[in-house]
């Protein structure tokens, strides 16, 4: 197809497809702006992506090769488009915003032994024999890509030679080549034939490497790790906007922390306090007597004022909490740090308990498919009101005028200047050149395939969010996601664990020992340790990967000297929740557009009655009585501002929110695949 | 002729005329017994919406050339005795530069792969589409390969034969022809593929099945909003 050009004009353009920039797009494009939404990538989402496993491999090859990229500047194509009265600001290429990448293999690089003799692909069941290949192929060969005509045809040209395909890091730590993949009759046949009633199985074998590779499809990968608060600004926008319909989503079952030398649950409402071995009777009396007055500390401030100007940490001594209950709440609960103003604190922690019990036991929310699926959600949105969209396609340069010293269009990568009144751009895109700073805060993160879960309990289907107290009080504490197959996140029989931090070092120097701590390492790939060794007990680490990440979060306009239409997009932030890329998005909306509201929900269509319904039913809170009113108004006020759904209808979600707060640990239902 | 042609295409619900009376309800509907999720995809300007509407709505716009405004449409059948709300999702435009996002071949129990059967090209996009819904799609999806527009039979490029024998490739592909224009083929296309997922689906599961628990975080409602009036950029 011949590459069609763009509209040369648009109201707002955005370069970059991250969470904050993707709201933006929604938001500017629901009230009735034309918007060009461009990212430079073949994938969505930018640093907030998520990648299946082979996915994730393109994306550190291309990592690694951008390392010894020359930039060549095609000046001369943009040069004729700029006139008089005009300067251009270049844009940058490049994409320095990861660095020190690691990538450690410890699953065993054997072929995977099968039963019966392996079968050549194209031996077996002809009708089918190329559609397996093409998956394979396209597994193993395509980053998370939207493929152009170009592609396809390579593609189709390659050979069953697997072996370049499958891009290995080089600082894997054996260099011994994957063998093509091959499947036996016997495998083959139950991956076709199997209904999704029969359970996995290999679900004792050793993973091997070969396995991850020919699974790849079923991990989701995020770039960043985190959680939604049920009651914070992401999934109210969500729910506002109407945005969360085009998502699905899972709890987190459980808070656990580290604590010496052990994994423990962290308890966290009413019953679980009252339930918990970890804490001694008086403990648990502290505990509930300190978070009921978190719960309205504005309406008491007699108790805290003395300590507004102090750490949180402090004021908690000076409750008299116990060095136990003291961790709890900074790492586990408040989840602040040892800087972390007493006020501050305060707020955090009556959040925490606010959000217990809206949609399950705990406060927190993930995405089916993982997090890199929210700023698709919100590009769609974008896209239904009329956005256009373009990935691998970027900026060359922005075309200001030099009266007024606004850009009034921008050049793209093909040379097509293309006017409009606002610019919206991801931090990293801009040059060096314009950016008044270039000291940034860093953030570690390392992902992990592991082979069990940290904590095993009757459900091995389970999110968990742990977290570990920094062995010093001048270290971050590190924050880790346990997600599970059913989060769609990896393959059934492994689990996909994130870990993240504030960075003092390289990631792998901040968290190498904390995966030692809660892991197994081997120092052989595919060596299982001895029986009756204490690291038996622990999962085994398969696979893993650090990185850093620039955090832009601190960075504001007078970082930048560009000009005054120019909106740029930090990037994701160290914590654990979304909120700081919400509110910069309505932030940068409202310069755009003051007088136009943020996401309203659709419109009711005027010829549709229905009945009021009955506010959702709501689990186990923390205060069972405040919580569940102020819920009753919240769903009042849902209901007249959305449209609501026949009373049938709405129940049914209300009884899944009841059956969830029932049912004890998740079972692993007999559809998962 | 048939009172469907140059009506007005409506972005979202269907003409509110027709509509109001059949959705003023007093009793509300027996609640669905399954919610299918189905997406429709294809190159640029070979029908997918057209279709869509043709078959929720029945009604057909030949003026409008672009998805604008389309988030998805809402279809309830009865089928094997079961009442199924049948959600079909639009792409939203984002094919017209190659960047519909992995996110929206999630959670589709049924994909409609749709080419236009006088236009070469969009039959050969159908590798690209492809390798996107292995990618992505749920590995039980079923899928449904649709030769569009068979009112212009003269200005066929593609044959039937052609069509077969790429769906014949692939593992568990329907394949038909149809015409959203002459309303040819469209009711059978969906209630086919439906037909096929269910077949698939174990007997007894109730729609609220909680599959581990999933969420969705507010109450679907019975009809999608009434989106505002396409920008008329397109055309």
């Amino acid at each position: 197809m011949a590459a069609e050009e763009l509209p040369s004009q648009f109201d707002v353009v955005i370069l970059g497809t991250g969470l904050t920039e993707s709201v933006i797009a929604a938001a500017c494009s629901r009230v009735g702006q034309s918007v060009l939404h461009l990212d430079r990538r073949n994938y969505y989402a930018g640093n907030w992506a998520s990648f299946s496993f082979n996915g994730l491999l393109s994306w550190i090859e291309e990592y690694k090769n951008q390392q010894e990229v020359q930039i060549t500047e095609s000046e001369q194509v943009w040069r004729s488009l700029i006139d008089e009265g005009e300067d251009a600001v270049p844009l940058s290429a490049l994409d320095s915003s990861v660095s020190n990448l690691e990538v450690f293999c410890y699953a065993s690089k054997e072929e995977e032994k099968e039963e019966e003799t392996k079968a050549p692909l194209t031996s077996f069941q002809p009708v089918n024999a190329e559609t397996v290949s093409e998956e394979t192929k396209s597994d193993s060969t395509e980053a998370q890509d939207v493929v152009t005509g170009d592609d396809t045809t390579a593609s189709d040209a390659q050979t069953p030679n697997q072996e370049h395909e499958v891009s290995e890091p080089k600082e894997e730590q054996h260099t011994s080549d994957i063998s093509e993949p091959s499947q036996s009759q016997e495998e083959k046949e139950s991956q076709l034939i199997s209904s999704p009633a029969d359970p996995p199985v290999e679900v004792e074998k050793k993973i091997t490497y070969q396995k991850l590779v020919k699974e790849g499809r079923r991990f989701n990968i995020d770039l960043v790790s985190k959680l939604m608060y049920s009651r914070g600004a992401l999934v109210d926008l969500l729910i506002k906007s109407n945005v969360s319909r085009y998502a699905e989503f899972k709890n987190i079952g459980r808070i656990l922390t580290y604590r010496n030398g052990k994994v423990e649950q962290v308890p966290c409402s009413r019953a679980d306090v009252f339930a918990s071995k970890q804490l001694s009777v008086v403990e648990k009396r502290m505990l509930m007597k300190f978070l009921t007055f978190c719960l309205d500390f504005e309406h008491h401030p007699e108790e805290y004022h003395d300590f507004t100007e102090k750490p949180f940490r402090e004021f908690l001594k000076n409750k008299k909490l116990t060095e136990n209950l003291q961790d709890f709440i900074l790492h586990s609960i408040a989840l602040v740090t040892q800087l972390t103003l007493t006020e501050e604190g305060l707020r955090a922690t009556q959040h925490f308990l606010r959000c217990l019990g809206r949609y399950g036991n705990t406060p927190f929310l993930f995405t089916l498919y993982g997090l890199g699926e929210i700023p698709q959600c919100f590009c769609r949105m974008c896209a239904v009101f009329g956005g256009i969209y373009c990935l691998r396609h970027s900026v060359e340069c922005l075309v200001v005028d030099k009266g007024s010293n606004k850009v009034k269009a921008v050049i793209d990568t093909r040379g097509q200047r293309i006017s409009c009144s606002h610019f919206v751009v991801e931090d990293s895109y801009i040059r060096d050149e314009q950016r008044q700073s270039t000291a940034y805060r860093q953030i570690s993160r390392a992902v992990l395939i592991t082979d069990r879960s940290v904590l095993p309990s009757e459900s091995d289907q389970q999110i968990s969010l742990v977290t570990i107290p920094p062995l010093d009080s001048s270290a971050p504490a590190v924050r880790m996601v346990e997600l599970c197959s059913s989060s769609m996140t990896c393959m059934p029989g492994t689990y996909l664990v994130h870990l993240t931090c504030s960075s003092s070092g390289t990631a792998q120097e901040d968290l190498a020992p904390v995966v030692s701590q809660l892991f197994h390492v081997s120092t052989i790939p595919g060596e299982e340790p001895s029986e009756g060794a204490e690291e038996r007990s622990k999962p085994a680490v398969l696979w893993v990967m650090y990185f850093n990440m620039r955090d832009t979060s601190a960075l504001d306009s007078s970082s930048y000297s560009l000009p005054s239409n120019v909106h740029v997009c930090t990037g994701p932030d160290s914590s654990l929740c979304s909120d700081h890329s919400i509110k910069l998005a309505e932030s940068v909306f409202h310069h755009i557009l003051p007088d136009e509201e943020f996401c309203p929900p659709a419109p009711n269509p005027e010829d549709i009655i229905y009945d009021g319904d009955a506010p959702q039913a709501e689990g186990p809170s923390f205060d069972q009585s405040t919580n569940s009113e102020a819920d009753k108004s919240q769903a009042e006020e849902e209901g007249a501002s959305h449209e609501k759904s026949p009373s049938t209808e709405s129940s049914e979600p209300a009884e899944m929110d009841r059956v969830t707060q029932q049912a004890p640990p998740d079972t692993t239902p007999p559809s998962e695949e | 002729m048939e009172s469907g042609f140059g009506v007005q295409r409506r972005a979202g619900g269907g003409s509110p005329a027709v509509g109001a009376s059949q959705r003023r309800r007093k009793m509300p509907p027996r609640a669905a017994d399954y919610k299918l999720q189905v997406i429709i995809i294809g190159s640029r300007g070979v029908g997918k919406t057209s279709l869509m509407e043709r078959y929720t709505d029945d009604t057909f716009c030949e003026a409008c050339k672009s998805t604008v405004g389309v988030d998805f449409k809402i279809k309830t059948v009865e089928l094997r005795g079961k009442k199924i709300r049948l959600q079909i999702w639009d792409t939203a435009g984002q094919e017209r530069f190659n960047s519909i996002t992995s996110a929206y071949y999630r959670g589709a129990k049924g994909i409609v792969l749709v080419y236009d059967i006088t236009k070469q090209e969009t039959f050969e996009d159908l590798p690209k589409w492809m390798k996107m819904i292995d990618k992505y799609a749920s590995e039980d999806a079923e899928l449904l390969l649709v030769g569009n527009k068979l009112d212009c039979e003269s200005d066929r490029a593609i044959s039937r034969q052609q069509a077969e024998r790429f769906a014949s490739r692939i593992s568990g592909m329907r394949f038909c022809e149809a015409s959203a224009k002459d309303n040819f083929n469209v009711d059978e296309i969906f209630l086919k593929l439906v037909d096929d997922i269910l077949s698939k689906m174990p007997l007894e599961v109730p729609s609220k099945e909680l599959s581990n628990s999933v969420l969705s975080l507010q109450p679907e409602p019975e009809i999608p909003p009434e989106l505002p009036p396409p920008r008329m950029r397109c055309c």
